[in-house]
């Protein structure tokens, strides 16, 4: 039995978050992670509401979570939870070197592939728009790259901004018939390719251009948008992007540095297949490693295993979703599971658990289940996350107040 | 104005089929499609080029003519069939008496019906429940609906037949008892305009009904609606049939990487109706594990419906109707040059053609022969031209694109890949679709939305549904100048839109995960509907 004052099970954006802040906290922490989490497909901003339910965009995200239904994990979380956790985002980050800007309490926006404008709050400064007035925007495309077409971009971003939006097509590598993805070319860029990337846009380059990127400045760190920012007079700004996302990528590699300097002890390819329960207390749970079983006891379990796409729900068939690591209820409308509106809000996105106001997992009736485990991220239920624009806003906050002591 | 001596209404298998042979005839022919060609049932099928040992005991005049364009369809078809052969097996639940009526059934229509022992039978398909206690081996076949009629659309073009999609018919005009034209509406810009014609051919499938009515004639049809699941593996080898009286559920198809499970019948009000539900799901899934003991393990990538277009005859309605098909002719009825076609199966659309469109030569003095049954579709893309082009395409892309081409494309798309490896970049990844023959398709007059591309190159009917290629195609075929950046995110929806609903009935499983992921990207990082900055 390996004892633990604290065990996160799930290695993604939320567990990360908890795990360095109970480790911050003093508490002997273990990470167990399977995978990657949601990391290739997070774009890396933080989020805490973009949109109501009415789609409208929010004006002030924290002041708008008043206004969101009663079952919204916003609520169970509470808005101190809320503002400390993303000062204490912000602060880490800065800390780390791969600093973020903004506040919950207004938006920025960053540029998307596709070229239109999303609301974010905690913004990382290579995807951050300075002010757009006087400015000439250039999206600039790399020949060969998959994912991203810069006149498409550029062409819908003129329609969302009083300007006229222009692309330019730059070649970093020989095309030579493969598929340039958006790492690919990210990893070329770190080591050495950005140099080409200046050369290319010099005939460009004045002090008041934006240049729009897509996502390729790199997967560590933030080096390449700083070199770039240096040799060129304008402003380096990147997209989002298609998955794997490269500002995932790098969350992760400075959130795994800062779990592992704050002394967090991380545990690679531990697939959790069971908990041992008494009563209302989980005593261990199971963990497969290799071939091994290995047991994790902890005063204190936190599942941050995700939702349908991370694997911590699974819906076998139509009957009855499942959480798989504790088997805890899961909170689910059958007669809503879908709209037949894509973009509609979904009743899957909405199912997950159900919690109290320190996020313990209760029953349909309200009643704690489980005292020792706190539930985060994506698998809390009363949010679809997609429509409303908060996914990475509750899994900071609700990692925060679940590693709060 | 424009003119045409025959008009033909509805871009289905049946449609184009008499377009084609009207073409091949040297009659100046022109077909109108509200939507994109077989938008209607010869779509929304299973794909089986049936063997007729469907109809062996209940309609053997529909089994002979099954078994006999079958032998036709392979041969002018030849990219569009896969002839994979079928089976019929008897389950020890289904009623034995139906074996020996079946299997005379079979001699007497003439298809060969090939006895198999159970252990030739698990050989062939291992996955087979153990309760089947009797086996035989018929020639059915897989069929590919759109390349198909597709290929009769190509085949008529050079004899000089046209073809406008997205027309629909708005009113028809006549004087003293004669057809004289038409209204139509092209239905993505709103635009009407007249047609002289003077024979029009109602072949509009389901929508017959509301044809007719534009020229104040009644043609009851009973749209019947039948659901289909579309696996994401391939779980047999051969067409699986169950050896009973015709039931739901009972016909398993494979094609490609996936296979086909149905259907349902179900009488519906309006042909446009292709909605499903998860309990068809349901009740398909519980049949078809009859067969297949293991179905539900495997990951249903879709579920669609198509309607019927039985020919309502009074008191037969669903299994019941007749499979067979119908020619009026309205001069009967006071408005000569108007006839209808309605009902029959994909299977026998050439000969359906080929009968209807003897009697509007006569009408107009024309003695030129049926070639359709002779002459092939499209010619093979040549070895040499495949050799030439291994090199540049994708792994498995070089037999599907050359297929999916037919030779003259597929040489100018070798051209392009040759010329610049930038084109050889894949659009889709699940269909091998390479950026060069995206651009060659897309470019067609008949394409006007990315869905247009879709069904023409199968672009986002694979594995992933759209999610990784949805955002490459807008990209793309807004690079080709057809696409304003104003409708690029409208279409960018409306295809993934169309992609969910398949996916919303049988929303479990693993298509939970991928749609999960599908929203966060578009609607979430990409945010879709994101307006403008203020």
């Amino acid at each position: 039995m390996k004892e633990r004052e604290v065990v996160v099970i799930g290695g993604g954006f939320s567990g990360l978050m908890a795990a360095i802040r109970s480790a911050r906290a003093g508490k002997r922490t273990a990470l167990l992670q399977y995978g990657s989490g949601a990391f290739p497909l997070n774009s890396g901003l933080i989020d805490i509401l973009g949109y109501d339910r009415e789609k409208n965009e929010v004006k002030n995200p924290l002041e708008a979570i008043k206004n969101l239904p009663k079952k919204h994990p916003y609520h169970r979380i509470g808005e101190a939870a809320v503002r400390s956790s993303a000062d204490f985002f912000l602060k880490l980050m800065e800390e780390q070197g791969f600093p973020y800007e903004g506040s919950v309490t207004a938006h920025r926006h960053v540029a998307t592939a596709i070229g239109t404008w999303k609301p974010s709050s905690l913004v990382p400064a290579s995807m951050d728009l300075p002010d757009l007035k006087g400015k000439r925007i250039i999206v600039v495309d790399v020949k060969g790259l998959k994912d991203f077409d810069g006149k498409m971009a550029a062409a819908n971003l003129t329609e969302r901004v009083d300007s006229v939006v222009e692309s330019t097509r730059i070649e970093l590598e020989p095309v030579e018939g493969r598929d340039i993805t958006l790492l690919s070319c990210a990893r070329f860029m770190e080591n050495g390719g950005w140099q080409k990337a200046v050369e290319a846009l010099r005939p460009l380059d004045a002090e008041d251009v934006i240049f729009l990127f897509p996502q390729v400045l790199g997967i560590q760190g933030n080096n390449v948008y700083r070199a770039l920012s240096k040799a060129l007079k304008g402003s380096v700004v990147e997209t989002t992007g298609m998955p794997p996302s490269a500002n995932g990528m790098r969350l992760r590699d400075v959130l795994l540095r800062a779990a592992w300097s704050a002394g967090v002890e991380i545990v690679e390819n531990a697939h959790v297949i069971g908990a041992e329960t008494e009563g209302k207390t989980c005593k261990y749970i199971r963990v497969q490693a290799g071939v091994h079983e290995q047991h994790y006891s902890a005063e204190r379990f936190i599942l941050a295993t995700g939702g349908f796409y991370s694997g911590g729900l699974y819906m076998e068939d139509l009957q009855k979703p499942r959480e798989v690591v504790f088997d805890l209820p899961v909170s689910f409308d059958k007669s809503h599971w879908t709209d037949k509106d894509f973009f509609a809000e979904q009743g899957f996105m909405l199912t997950g658990i159900a919690t109290d106001e320190s996020l313990r997992p209760v029953d349909a009736m309200g009643t704690v289940v489980l005292d020792n485990v706190r539930i985060v991220g994506r698998n809390l239920d009363g949010y679809d996350f997609c429509r409303e624009h908060s996914g990475n806003g509750v899994a900071l906050s609700s990692a925060y107040k679940a590693a709060t002591f | 104005m424009e003119k045409a001596t025959v008009v033909v209404v509805g871009g289905g298998a049946t449609g184009v089929g008499i377009l084609r042979d009207l073409a091949m005839r040297g009659a100046d022919v022109l077909l109108i499609e509200k939507g994109d060609l077989v938008n209607g049932a010869s779509s929304r099928y299973h794909g089986l080029l049936h063997s007729g040992g469907r109809y062996a005991v209940k309609d053997q005049e529909a089994a002979k003519e099954c078994i006999e364009e079958n032998t036709i369809l392979r041969k002018i078809g030849h990219s569009c069939v896969e002839p994979i052969g079928g089976m019929f097996v008897r389950l020890k639940s289904d009623p034995e008496a139906y074996e020996a009526d079946w299997v005379e059934g079979c001699r007497t229509s003439g298809i060969e019906a090939t006895p198999l022992t159970l252990e030739e039978a698990f050989r062939m398909e291992p996955r087979l429940s153990k309760n089947v206690v009797s086996a035989y081996a018929v020639p059915d076949a897989a069929i590919d609906g759109f390349r198909m009629s597709c290929q009769n659309v190509l085949s008529a073009a050079k004899y000089g037949g046209r073809t406008k999609t997205y027309t629909e018919l708005v009113k028809i005009y006549q004087k003293n008892g004669e057809v004289t034209g038409i209204r139509v509406r092209n239905t993505l810009t709103g635009e009407e305009y007249d047609i002289e014609c003077s024979i029009l051919v109602n072949a509009a499938g389901g929508w017959c009904e509301k044809v007719a009515q534009l020229a104040g004639l009644n043609v009851p049809v009973q749209p019947d609606k039948g659901t289909l699941i579309a696996f994401n593996q391939r779980l047999a080898n051969h067409v699986v049939n169950r050896l009973h009286k015709s039931s739901d559920g009972d016909i398993f198809v494979p094609h490609g990487s996936i296979t086909i499970l149905g259907t349902t019948s179900m009488s519906i009000d309006d042909p446009e109706d292709t909605s499903t539900h998860p309990d068809e799901v349901e009740k398909l899934l519980s049949i078809g594990a009859e067969t297949f003991e293991d179905l539900r393990s495997y990951r249903i990538l879709r579920v669609f419906a198509g309607s019927r277009p039985l020919y309502k005859q009074p008191g037969a309605e669903g299994r019941g109707a007749s499979r067979g098909f119908v020619i009026l002719d309205h001069a009967e009825e006071g408005l000569a040059g108007m006839m209808t076609i309605v009902g029959g199966k994909f299977t026998t659309y050439r000969l359906m053609a080929e009968r209807i469109t003897d009697m509007i030569c006569e009408k107009l003095s024309i003695h030129e022969k049926c070639r359709t049954a002779e002459e092939p579709l499209v010619e093979e893309v040549s070895t040499e031209a495949k050799a030439r082009a291994k090199k540049y395409f994708p792994s498995f892309g070089l037999e599907l694109a050359a297929t999916r081409l037919g030779p003259e494309a597929f040489d100018r798309v070798t051209k392009v890949l040759a010329e610049n490896p930038e084109k050889r970049e894949l659009i889709c990844e699940c269909e091998n679709i390479t950026r060069a023959e995206f651009e060659e398709v897309a470019g067609r007059e008949e394409c006007h939305i990315i869905n247009d591309i879709r069904r023409r190159t199968r672009l986002g009917m694979g594995t992933c549904q759209g999610n990784f290629c949805a955002i490459r195609a807008a990209g793309a075929f807004y690079e080709t100048g057809k696409l304003e950046a104003k409708d690029s995110l409208a279409q960018l929806k409306g295809f993934l839109q169309g992609r969910w609903k398949g996916i919303e009935p049988i929303l479990m499983g693993r298509n939970v995960r991928e749609t999960e992921m599908t929203r966060a990207l578009y609607e979430l990082s990409f945010n879709i509907d994101g307006g403008k900055l203020e």
